[in-house]
């Protein structure tokens, strides 16, 4: 029963969540945000990073929120919710622009900064940082750090995963190639979800059908 | 049982070895199928389930993302794949609160949520469909559950095809076992019924040289061989009792004409003895009839003699010296005495020739009249011991026997204290009198001489007698069927024993009692 309890908040969201898609549509920011934090959590299960990155068990997965967001406290109610049997939490990181004002000691809280948000897993890059997204993405390159946007061109400048909002319902694209760099491997099942799926190679049968569509 | 064994009971052999091979196999072979075909059923069941869980998994697994992302289409993507499994009739996939999330028809035309029960287990076999439950888990965690319903009609159809190829190949199987039955049981029927046929001809025709025939060594062939050697056996005794049979015909024939020989033998020497019987009588009676008329002519004269004597004694007496009346006493008395000995020769001759009528005698009284008659003297004491019984018979006679005997008891005691006893008994339908005394006694090889006439053992000056007595007594005893005899000791006394027969008494009392009623009627 304890168990049980401790799963309630989860339910709460998820259920809040399946109620939005059951509509069929996001009316409100809010709920476009309390789809996407649920998205977020959901990726972590259907990606695997590689070994190393996840070594220490009691080291906990962190989801880092870089800019200046719109989730408000939603992330409160998931709190200490396990994933991969880890402690996952959500850490919010001041955007590049917002570092680049503060003027003299801008350089050192940058770098700093960028040591963070290296070891997070996942990192999702809010809207605010449009600018520095380059920037962002390139500097966490390297440190299997799944990126996920909400911008049209996000895959573009090499982020890996990004929310697309197409009639009201929240959906997602991969970026297989930068998901490959990155050493992390997205479950089949997850691409298939994907409205589409970016592979120079070979674009998988599933994407295709949803791009024709 | 009973049936069977009734049925049984007038087939032959043959028959029944084939119907037991048949029975016995078509039971194994029916059980066979049945057990096949069950086992068929419940394999294709097991199967079916398997195969199921197998889909279910990976349905299951490959619906883990659209569940979670709660995409419908994705998720009715993945239930599609169903389509390549046409047994699977319906599914669908629950969120974990158990709302309806996709569902997926076989028929398309068919959208009805069909019911699935499932109040225990994983799966459950229910209205002719089996119903399987997965719970479709990530990360741990149950996200959803995946409800497959396949239909059973394939299994059915599978068993109703192995059922038709297992009757098909059990009925061929029959068949083949049918004729390999008919064809083998011959291996153990065969001599049986040769050996039944042999035994028949050998009862019907009793010819017991005729053989079976041993063709194997079991347990047939051992029941060959005794019967060979039973058959054997007969046959020589047989032989044997005809032999013995053939010897003992000759020794019959041998013997019956020895008998024959023998017979005539005996019927010659029997009509000898009767010839010598008839001479005898005869003789016997011209004997008597001599002797009868002798006494009876001799008595004449007599009597002239002894009055003459007595006259010569009356008139001349005077005349004559003392040793002439001396020698005319002597002369009386010898007249006297012969005149004795023919009366005693006439009483026994006259014994059996006349006869008297019987009548009821009370011998008691008899037997006290011939005391009274006798008048014992003083010293002699005569007395009945018991009641002595009632007999039919003629009177004279019997006073004669006990008149002899107890005179004879009287006439020669020689004791001062003298007694005489008389008593009865019975013994083996015969009255056995005695008469005892302790007189003189006997010797004992007197004792078949005193009942010969004319046999007296003392002087006949000493006793005046006749030697007729016992000769008479005798003679009447055996005349009515009876015997005597003498037991004695000499000096202490004899006892004289007679038998009378019962049997004859009690016939001849009845009727004697009989004409008695009648006149007095």
């Amino acid at each position: 029963m304890s168990g049980m309890k401790k799963h309630i908040p989860w339910v709460l969201l998820l259920c809040l969540s399946a109620a939005v898609f059951a509509q069929g549509a996001v009316d409100s920011t809010d709920k476009e945000y309390q789809v996407k934090a649920a998205f977020l959590y959901n990726f972590i299960k259907f990606v695997d990073w590689p070994e190393e990155k996840l070594a220490d068990v009691n080291e906990p997965i962190i989801i880092g929120i870089i800019g200046k967001d719109s989730f408000s406290d939603i992330f409160e109610a998931l709190e200490d919710k396990k994933i991969k049997n880890k402690m996952v939490i959500v850490q919010k990181f001041k955007g590049f622009e917002e570092l680049k004002k503060d003027g003299q000691h801008a350089q050192a809280e940058l770098e700093a900064q960028i040591q963070r948000i290296r070891k997070c897993h996942l990192l999702f890059v809010c809207s605010s940082e449009t600018n520095s997204e380059k920037d962002i993405i390139n500097s966490v390159r390297g440190h299997n750090v799944l990126t996920v946007g909400e911008r049209e061109d996000f895959m573009e400048s090499g982020g890996i995963i990004n929310f697309v909002v197409e009639e009201k319902k929240v959906r997602f694209e991969v970026n297989l190639d930068a998901c490959e760099k990155e050493k992390l491997k997205i479950s089949s099942q997850l691409l298939k979800l994907a409205k589409k799926v970016i592979k120079q190679k070979q674009q998988p049968r599933r994407a295709d059908k949803q791009i024709q569509g | 049982m009973v049936h069977i064994r009734i049925l049984f009971a007038n087939t032959t052999i043959k028959n029944k070895l084939t119907a037991v091979i048949m029975l016995t196999s078509i039971v194994g072979i029916l059980a066979g199928l049945a057990g096949f075909i069950f086992w068929d059923y419940f394999d294709a069941k097991r199967n079916m389930v398997a195969d199921l869980s197998t889909h279910a998994a990976i349905i299951a697994d490959n619906s883990k993302a659209a569940v979670q992302f709660e995409d419908v289409d994705g998720a009715k993507e993945t239930l599609k794949a169903l389509r390549a499994t046409p047994s699977i009739i319906y599914a669908r996939i629950s969120d974990k609160d158990g709302k309806i999330f996709v569902a997926y028809n076989r028929d398309p035309n068919d959208s009805s949520m069909h019911i699935l029960n499932f109040s225990y287990g994983s799966y459950n076999f229910s209205n002719n469909r089996l119903n399987l439950r997965r719970d479709i888990v990530l990360d741990n965690e149950k996200i959803g559950v995946l409800y497959l319903q396949s239909d059973l009609s394939e299994i059915r159809r599978g068993v109703v095809k192995t059922g038709t190829i297992g009757i098909v190949i059990a009925a061929a199987v029959i068949c083949v076992t049918y004729f390999l039955s008919s064809k083998l049981q011959r291996v153990i029927s065969g001599p049986i019924l040769r050996l039944a046929q042999v035994a028949k001809d050998v009862s019907e025709n009793k010819d017991y040289k005729v053989r079976a025939v041993k063709h194997a060594n079991d347990e047939i062939g051992q029941l060959i061989e005794a019967f060979n050697k039973m058959l054997f056996e007969i046959q020589k005794r047989d032989l044997e009792l005809l032999e013995i049979n053939e010897k003992l015909e000759v020794r019959v024939r041998e013997r019956t004409a020895d008998l024959m020989v023998a017979n005539r033998r005996l019927e010659d020497l029997n009509k000898e003895l009767q010839q010598t019987i008839k001479q005898l009588t005869s003789a016997n009676r011209e004997l008597s009839e001599f002797a009868h008329v002798a006494a009876h002519d001799l008595k004449a004269p007599l009597r002239a003699i002894g009055s003459l004597a007595g006259i010569i004694i009356e008139d001349y007496g005077h005349k004559l010296d003392e040793d002439g009346k001396k020698y005319l006493d002597t002369l009386v008395r010898r007249t006297e005495r012969m005149s004795e000995l023919i009366n005693g020769i006439l009483r026994y001759s006259e014994i059996g020739r006349i006869t008297s009528e019987k009548e009821s005698l009370d011998i008691n009284r008899l037997v006290e009249d011939v005391i009274t008659s006798l008048s014992p003297p003083d010293n002699i004491k005569v007395s009945l011991e018991n009641t002595l019984p009632m007999f039919c018979c003629e009177k004279t006679p019997i006073i004669q026997v006990f008149q002899n005997l107890i005179g004879n008891a009287i006439k020669y005691m020689d004791k001062t204290e003298g007694y005489i006893k008389i008593n009865c008994y019975e013994q083996k339908g015969m009255y056995t009198f005695c008469v005892s005394d302790n007189g003189p006694g006997i010797e004992e090889k007197y004792f078949g001489k005193i009942f010969t006439m004319f046999q007296t053992l003392t002087r006949r000056d000493d006793f005046e007698s006749t030697g007729i007595g016992l000769a008479m007594v005798k003679k009447i005893v055996e005349l009515y069927g009876g015997k005597i005899w003498v037991e004695s000791t000499v000096g202490l006394g004899s006892s004289f024993y007679f038998t009378l027969p019962k049997e004859k008494q009690k016939k001849e009392m009845n009727k004697y009692a009989k004409l008695k009623t009648n006149s007095i009627n």
